[in-house]
């Protein structure tokens, strides 16, 4: 990338608008990137402390570290690789820049770190990102081909070095582009469970090609602000997009997330499924929208929004939307969010269990459903572990204590 | 164990439902409740159980002569009440087997054996001719009327309850089914010498379960309190003699 491509990105950033919708405003929901530079080099002993750490917690192996997005260490031949910055030509990125994101603009702007996947095997690539000071956004081009089957997980950590940072907030940013061609399938799942004073943004642009599948799974469990945007678009016939998003927000948490999928092309399928709990004083967006374009017959598409709040000052926005150009498809779109159900906590009482115990079973059970549908193992299980102590708790960042839950029931997952 | 009902008077969003119920049942007695649609019978058993939609205004529930009136629902469970739910809510996400284990551990304030608890489920999943799948499933999701009634009486079996107030044990159940929940329900209230308060419309399930003390109860008032030949009359010629319409 030439240096005017990225101090074009730089102006977009600046010029793009947040979101006209005012409840950003009104529930502090927007915010500036800081204008990082990449002054917190990775310290190789931080890194490996921590995935030492992970081995021993979780006994999982990281394929590639990538440590304030300044360094990344591929540990393992898995068909990834890190690309020369200097290498990668601007002008296929340029539609890209100005048809995408804000946060994308600030992305091709701001990264030094890009990493790609081209699998045409099945596979399972895990990747952390290691975010503890002054970090900057990475690009992540994933790439599956001839009917490979490839499972991308994301672990995001951020731990920030407090004296250091203590007066800023510190950036952990991602963006995906994602192409799943010749009726292959990616299934990528990122798990953020970074420190409080992280403002987290993702993004997935992605395409399916004919028969082709792409998944995403996002759980947001951490972070000071995040801001998510699946945009995928299903290509090719008979194509597939599948997304997953699992939100728990607590303490004053603000959570930005909106997915937008196109079909494009005769019997595709989109199914965007949402469950978000706002505890404490956090509030929450999330926008789904479907578009079914002219000639996309027989397509199928399909939006679940649903959301569960606990507290006081806590707010969730479920706003499911829809636009259909094509007359002979399916199109379904719902959106509900209410507190937890009291008939629910008398039932579990009525066998002796007491309410706070009813209350952590009730929203875990609400948050797990969504869990079930992801493949990996070890995600589910963190996750799961996450979900259970910051909701016993009312809060708590970062990894959870106790990790290892094999015994517990997820559904989908086997019954243990 | 003894369970005393003093003249309760209750009421669900501000509109008075009971009307000063008095009643008492001991560890080892079979008593019956009926009445017609909407006598109150439903809110009695929540009122027991303390059911936060329903407000007691008036009277008092005892559990061996100490008030339980201001007890949360799960200290009355743990008390040794049991509540079978008419239409037990779906919980999606927990599930079947793990909500159990967590009730008993609770309850026991020690580790739960899975496995032995699996073969006290399967146990009863046999006996009362449940799909065993259920133990795969979130609680009640998905279960049919008569999974639902059924699986409430297996989680009685397991949790072993001093005191059972079984709300329409019967209704949406075929025949066959009918006589499995009710040889079952005596089983294991014959084995734990449990106490048993059976509110039903019809005395179907009756056929199969003897009761001692029947009680009509009536605009939210017991308008009789007896013995259980009450049952047979009930069935011949209706409600008519005690309600005296």
């Amino acid at each position: 990338m030439r240096e005017e491509f990225r101090r074009e990105a730089a102006t977009l950033y600046k010029q793009m608008p947040y979101e006209n919708n005012e409840l950003y405003k009104k529930y502090q929901l927007r915010f500036e990137l800081p204008d990082c530079n990449g002054t917190g080099r990775s310290d190789p002993e931080v890194w490996k402390r921590k995935v030492r750490e992970l081995w021993d917690k979780l006994n999982l192996k990281f394929d590639v570290v990538v440590h304030n997005g300044t360094d990344a260490y591929v540990l393992s031949e898995n068909s990834i690789r890190q690309l020369d910055m200097n290498t990668i030509d601007d002008r296929k990125l340029r539609d890209s820049l100005h048809n995408s994101d804000k946060f994308a603009a600030y992305t091709y702007a701001k990264s030094e770190v890009a990493i790609e996947l081209d699998r045409v095997k099945d596979g399972v690539v895990n990747i952390l990102f290691l975010n503890t000071s002054d970090s900057l956004p990475v690009m992540f081009n994933i790439r599956a081909r001839d009917g490979a089957h490839v499972v991308v997980n994301e672990l995001f950590l951020g731990e920030t070095e407090r004296d250091r940072d203590k007066d800023k907030n510190v950036v952990c940013g991602c963006m995906h582009d994602v192409i799943a061609e010749g009726g292959s399938e990616v299934e990528l799942t990122m798990l953020h469970i970074e420190d409080r004073n992280i403002d987290v943004f993702t993004i997935v642009n992605g395409k399916t090609e004919e028969r082709s599948v792409i998944r995403t799974n996002l759980i947001n469990l951490g972070g000071n602000k995040t801001r998510h945007r699946n945009r995928i678009q299903a290509v090719g016939k008979d194509s597939k997009i599948f997304t997953n998003d699992i939100v728990l927000g607590f303490d004053s948490q603000r959570v930005d997330i909106e997915t937008d999928t196109t079909s494009m092309n005769v019997r595709t399928e989109s199914t965007s499924n949402t469950r978000a709990i706002m505890l404490g004083s956090a509030a929450g967006i999330i926008k789904s929208f479907a578009k079914i374009e002219k000639g996309s017959k027989n397509s199928v598409s399909r939006i679940n929004e649903h959301g569960i709040v606990d507290g006081e000052d806590a707010y969730i926005y479920l706003i499911p939307d829809m636009s259909i150009d094509e007359s002979d498809v399916i199109a379904t779109h719902s959106g509900a969010s209410a507190p937890i159900d009291r008939e629910k906590i008398f039932y579990m009482q009525s066998r002796g269990v007491d309410e706070k115990l009813a209350k952590l079973l009730v929203m875990t059970g609400f948050l797990s459903e969504s869990l079930g549908r992801i493949r990996s193992e070890w995600v589910k299980r963190l996750s799961y572990s996450a979900i259970i102590e910051k909701v016993n708790r009312g809060g708590g960042f970062g990894l959870p204590e106790r990790a290892d839950i094999s015994d517990v029931w997820i559904p989908g997952g086997e019954a243990l | 164990m003894k369970l005393e009902i003093k003249e309760l008077y209750a009421s669900i969003g501000g509109k008075e439902i009971l009307s000063g119920v008095s009643l008492s049942v001991n560890t080892g007695e079979f008593h019956v409740i009926m009445g017609p649609n909407g006598s109150g019978k439903t809110t009695l058993a929540k009122a027991i159980m303390g059911s936060p939609g329903v407000d007691i205004t008036r009277g008092d529930i005892l559990v061996d002569g100490n008030s339980i009136k201001d007890m949360s629902p799960d200290k009355r469970a743990l008390l040794g009440l049991f509540l079978q739910f008419q239409n037990p809510v779906e919980i999606g996400g927990v599930g079947y087997v793990s909500f159990l284990r967590s009730v008993l551990e609770k309850r026991t304030e020690s580790t739960v054996s899975t496995k032995e608890l699996m073969e006290k489920i399967k146990e009863y999943t046999s006996k009362l001719q449940i799909d065993n799948g259920i133990v795969g499933r979130s609680l009640n999701e998905g279960f049919s009327g008569g999974e639902k009634k059924k699986s409430e009486v297996l989680q009685m079996a397991v949790l072993k309850p001093k005191i059972a107030i079984l709300d329409e044990p019967d209704s949406g159940l075929d025949v066959d089914a009918v006589k499995v929940v009710a040889n079952n329900i005596n089983e294991i209230s014959e084995r734990l010498g449990m106490g048993l308060l059976v509110i039903t419309h019809y005395n179907r399930i009756l056929s199969y379960m003897k009761p001692q003390f029947a009680h009509i109860l009536y605009k939210g008032r017991i308008v009789y309190s007896g013995a259980a030949d009450a049952v047979e009359e009930i069935e011949k010629s209706g409600y008519e003699r005690f309600t005296g319409n």
